[in-house]
């Protein structure tokens, strides 16, 4: 490899930046509806992980000037899609044949379709009485499509897309409990302000997670073949 | 006899009289200005004078019935979260240029928590509407937060710093 970008590598990493923040800006006034997973997810899938990290940080810091400077924003921003880039550039480096060691995602998915089963049925999320209709539509179309991510691990033979799928869910989760743990760090709120606050997120994660597994189940295999189809031309 | 009856009848009639005063103040809405004279914040207790009130009648629904009267006029937009209020009565939220700073409509009440449910706390902030109620930070905006009879909301007009 390299050691440093090429000047196309370099542009290509700006353009995307832009577009990221492009997609953001369009669907922020959508509720449940977001972009960016999935096309920073392909992204980095094809172009490697150090593409993806350069984007990353360029798309954290820039998105700034759109939706405002929120120091715990910038934190979270800064540390997770780092993490995501490299996560699935790496993923893009493992050869089709490979993704069936994923299989253990398959228990991790019906954990999490246990555990949704088991917040609408003890009603443990305790969010304001008027939201809480939404959030119980929410985790059963969250539980079925986790049950059917398990299904899909252990029956079909390209397990690909459906361990991408796998992460993309996991990675959204794991954004807004990342917030949920540095926003009530920074402000320094009392454990109960703490819990109010990680109720109150699951407004957010909920319709995101939904949103990026559709997503990315519909838009990975096209996007990918784009991106591919580009480098390939790139090479002749 | 006849003055006795007058002296007890213009007795009754003066409380009746109060009361019904009270009753109107407490429905209406209570507009505080700031040091600048300017709108600082829009103070209400819940009633069911102004609409009928369910377990399922929000902040907004009331501010919409409110809006209908013509005795407030906001504007805002829906986003993920619910309606944003952007302006009360022409005065508008505001952004400076560096983004790091600003005022904007935020919600305040006295529900703090209700069935195990917290819904205010006063470490997001507090609001003294007078010596004898303070206001408490709302989690929820105006499309998530309950409108209970007998409770106090607020639309304060706060200053944000990053």
């Amino acid at each position: 490899m390299n050691k440093f970008l090429s000047a196309k590598q370099i542009a290509l990493i700006a353009v995307f930046c832009a577009l990221l923040i492009g997609g953001q800006v369009a669907f922020a006034a959508i509720s449940g509806i977001e972009i960016v997973t999935v096309l920073f997810l392909c992204f980095c899938f094809c172009f490697g992980a150090r593409c993806g990290v350069l984007c990353a940080v360029a798309f954290s810091l820039l998105r700034c000037f759109v939706f405002g400077f929120s120091p715990t924003a910038i934190v979270l921003y800064l540390i997770y899609y780092p993490l995501f880039a490299l996560c699935f550039g790496a993923l893009g480096k493992i050869k089709d044949e490979d993704f069936k060691g994923f299989w253990f995602l398959g228990i991790i998915m019906l954990v999490f379709c246990a555990v949704c089963i088991l917040l609408i049925l003890f009603d443990l999320i305790k969010i304001s009485k008027i939201f809480k209709p939404t959030i119980e539509a929410f985790l059963w179309i969250l539980a079925v499509l986790f049950f059917v991510i398990f299904l899909l691990l252990i029956f079909i033979k390209n397990k690909r897309l459906v361990v991408v799928c796998a992460f993309a869910a996991i990675f959204t989760i794991c954004f807004t409990l990342l917030d949920d743990f540095i926003t009530p760090c920074f402000l320094r709120y009392s454990k109960e302000a703490t819990l109010a606050y990680f109720y109150a997120s699951f407004l957010a994660m909920l319709p995101q997670t939904v949103c990026s597994v559709i997503s990315v189940l519909i838009l990975f295999p096209p996007l990918c073949k784009l991106f591919k189809l580009s480098i390939n031309k790139n090479r002749e | 006899m006849s003055r006795k009856i007058f002296a007890i009848a213009s007795i009754l009639l003066s409380i009746y009289f109060c009361s019904a005063i009270t009753a109107c103040t407490k429905d209406k809405l209570t507009f505080i200005n700031g040091a600048d004279g300017e709108v600082e914040s829009v103070v209400f207790t819940a009633s069911p004078t102004i609409m009928p009130i369910d377990e399922n009648t929000t902040m907004e629904d009331y501010l919409n019935a409110l809006k209908e009267t013509g005795e407030i006029d906001f504007e805002g937009v829906t986003s993920q979260y619910g309606f944003y209020i952007e302006s009360v009565n022409g005065k508008e939220n505001f952004t400076d240029q560096g983004g790091t700073h600003g005022f904007s409509w935020a919600v305040y009440t006295d529900l703090v928590e209700l069935d195990g449910i917290i819904y205010s706390s006063q470490e997001f902030g507090t609001y003294l509407v007078d010596d004898n109620t303070t206001l408490y930070s709302a989690i929820y905006g105006v499309s998530g937060m309950p409108c209970i009879e007998g409770y106090t909301y607020a639309l304060v007009y706060s200053e944000w710093n990053y």
